[in-house]
């Protein structure tokens, strides 16, 4: 629009040249427009706009005699183009938004920090001390404008309300936790634009945003704490930025757990859970719906810190199928006659003998059972070296390698409930990697790396592992028809598997908290619920 | 032309002190029945204007998610005057009056542990252009964010 104004009066200018024309010149025109096009030249120097052209026509105007009125109105229209051309709608309205801004925040007596959303707003705290409004103001008056000239932001978002009470009466600013388009404080009833890059820090001071562990009481025995970030930061969020559900309403018996919510600053809020964790009621304020990731973690969670107090804990043997027990009596490595080497040999009730299917290193070796007939055969070679084989019962001879010269660990092979495909893990120095094979023809793919600890058939489609991840060990289940691991939960202890049978995963967690030795049996559903198993269970079958 | 140029003035700078009435939008997030790790959003509006674009997306590049069911208008003036300049993956779509609801679903390609531990906000731009009398369209901007669970 800028340029088309620009143009047009140009245009007009260029237009009035021949009707202007007083006193005889020679190329009394050509002399107009050159004094019309260099008076347009400007440059910038030291950022100020210098209207070059027009300075230095004025010169040469002063010394010429003819037509001057004229000629004055070409340098004019030059230096509207020189200043049309080097201004832009923000460099107007920009100190008028800032004048605005100091002149409304001016004695400042109080000011007033609520949340604020679209659907709540809660008082936070206030400041009045002159020291501090000092600051605020100063903050305060750092705002930088943010002019758009041809839309307007209206914030909708979570963030701040600022009630700012003056000499002359008050005034609301929003203040967004977000950056909204480059702003993110809108001043007054009509949202004028500015961004501050302090004010957020400072409200964080006084209240932060980010908790530090949320303390669950679930027993006067037992506590869990939660310190995952992310779900600390969205309780947190729902807490003061959510609708709640009516005092009234409220039955102090449904919540029956109580919590607290720790910050590193003075900062606490208590809480009582439901016992299912979908809601929680806060002292004075109200009932929150949890949203469903949450209550069920937090539910989880819960269920997993059902432990008892134990003098020693049990020692499980590793699971290495998930079917019905595999008579695996057929096969056995034994030495030969003369003690040099070892063999694996499967029995054959008919004959009374022993037939030789392949040649083993150590006793160590150990023999899977798959669909008839084929074997998994794990060579141990040494301590940190195996090979794992399979071998086709019918042609012994034709073994295929499925992996050689790798340290892997012997608990973890796994096999899945149809006696098909099968897992392991393979150490590799500080890295250890979860592998899948489906396809005995093909290489065994990667899962997972990174501290894996053992691996265990939920179903055919659903493999589960534990991992140590940045320190917190945690039950992942990964879903081999979608190639994506669909569980992910953190477990308060050390995970072992007892058994897997019928698309359940039987299992125990040990820990030790406060000195105490505690045990839980739990059960792992296909459908990826966790449930409390009885103490004394130690089989599915 | 020196009347037009004031009329323009008052209009550019008169209006920055209007507010429209916007409508009330809900945003809600669940599981899709036919794909087991994809999440379908649906926005619902009410009071709806007669000419409105709805402009959703995360900002942050690293939790990668990926449209799907969904057909984007090709409005450039809003994309290059809305969206930042870093966003790739967004979603535009344009309502007038008979519209009330939109959804669309997302996948994200990024690990597990990423998703767990990292917050994703998405950012919903209400945009609703304002043009009296053939004047220039004045854009009329409200701004939602909202967070969606990732899927565990």
């Amino acid at each position: 629009m800028k340029s088309f104004y620009v143009i047009v009066l140009i245009l007009k200018q260029i237009w009035s040249i021949p009707t202007k024309h007083k006193d005889f010149e020679h190329m009394y025109v050509l002399k107009c427009l050159s004094y019309l096009f260099i008076s347009s030249i400007y440059s910038i120097f030291i950022g100020v706009t210098v209207p070059l052209g027009a300075i230095i026509m004025l010169f040469i105007f002063v010394v010429d005699k003819h037509n001057k009125r004229v000629k004055f109105s070409m340098i004019l229209t030059g230096v509207m183009v020189v200043f049309l051309s080097s201004t832009n709608f923000s460099t107007f309205i920009t100190p008028i938004y800032s004048l605005y801004l100091e002149n409304s925040i001016d004695n400042l007596t109080r000011i007033e920090v609520h949340s604020y959303s679209t659907t709540y707003e809660q008082f936070l705290f206030d400041v009045y001390e002159p020291q501090e409004l000092q600051k605020w103001y100063d903050i305060l008056e750092n705002s930088e404008p943010i002019p758009t000239w041809n839309y307007k932001t209206v914030p909708k978002s979570n963030g701040y309300k600022l009630t700012i009470h003056t000499l002359d009466g008050i005034q609301t600013i929003i203040l967004s936790n977000t950056i909204l388009n480059n702003k993110n404080l809108f001043f007054g009833d009509y949202y004028i634009p500015f961004y501050n890059s302090q004010l957020l820090d400072m409200i964080h001071k006084e209240h932060p945003v980010n908790p530090e562990v949320l303390t669950i009481n679930v027993s006067t025995e037992s506590i869990i704490n939660i310190s995952n970030a992310t779900i600390l930061d969205t309780l947190w969020e729902i807490i003061i930025w959510s609708d709640k559900e009516d005092i009234d309403n409220f039955v102090q018996d449904n919540f029956t757990i109580p919590a607290y919510l720790f910050f590193d600053t003075n900062l606490g809020c208590r809480l009582f859970f439901s016992y299912d964790f979908k809601q929680a009621y806060i002292e004075d304020q109200g009932v929150i719906s949890l949203p469903t990731q949450f209550h069920s973690m937090m539910y989880e969670q819960f269920t997993l810190s059902q432990q008892s107090i134990v003098n020693k804990f049990r020692q499980f043997t590793p699971i290495h199928t998930s079917a019905q027990v595999n008579n695996n009596t057929n096969f056995y490595i034994e030495p030969n006659e003369n003690g040099l080497f070892f063999g694996l040999y499967r029995a054959d009730y008919i004959n009374q003998d022993k037939i030789f299917l392949h040649s083993v290193e150590s006793l160590e070796s150990q023999v899977f059972v798959l669909k008839s007939p084929y074997l998994i055969l794990l060579d141990q070679k040494s301590a940190s070296l195996s090979d794992l084989l399979l071998i086709n019962q019918n042609i012994p001879e034709s073994h295929r390698y499925v992996v050689k010269n790798q340290n892997i660990l012997s608990h973890s092979v796994a096999i899945c409930p149809q006696n098909t495909n099968f897992i392991y893990i393979e150490n590799n120095q500080d890295i250890s990697t979860l592998f899948y094979v489906n396809n005995y023809y093909q290489s065994p793919k990667p899962i997972a790396s990174g501290a894996i600890k053992d691996c265990v058939f939920l179903s055919d489609n659903l493999v589960a592992f534990t991992q140590k991840l940045q320190g917190d060990n945690l039950l992942c289940v990964y879903d081999t028809q979608i190639n994506k691991i669909v569980k992910y939960t953190h477990i308060p202890g050390e995970l072992y598997f007892i058994d897997s049978y019928n698309n359940q995963i039987l299992f125990a967690i040990q820990n030790i908290e406060n000195l105490d030795l505690k045990e839980g049996i739990f059960i792992l559903n296909s459908d990826l619920s966790i449930i409390s198993a009885d103490f004394n269970k130690t089989s599915l079958y | 032309m020196l009347l037009l140029i004031t009329f323009l003035a008052c209009y550019i700078f008169g209006i920055r002190f209007f507010i429209i009435d916007t409508p009330k939008i809900t945003i809600y997030s669940s599981n899709t029945v036919s794909k087991i790790d994809s999440i379908r959003t649906t926005i619902n509006l009410e009071n709806i204007p007669g000419e409105y674009y709805i402009l959703v997306y995360d900002e942050n590049p690293e939790s990668k998610w990926r449209y799907y069911n969904v057909q984007n208008d090709l409005n450039r003036e809003i994309i290059n005057t809305f969206l930042p300049a870093n966003v790739k993956e967004y979603v535009l779509f344009e309502g007038n009056k008979n519209i009330s609801k939109f959804s669309f679903d997302i996948i994200s390609t990024a690990t597990v542990n990423y998703l767990n531990n990292n917050k994703t906000v998405f950012h919903l731009q209400l945009i609703i252009p304002y043009s009296p009398f053939m004047l220039p369209t004045f854009y009329f901007n409200s701004y939602y964010t909202f967070n969606i669970e990732p899927l565990l």
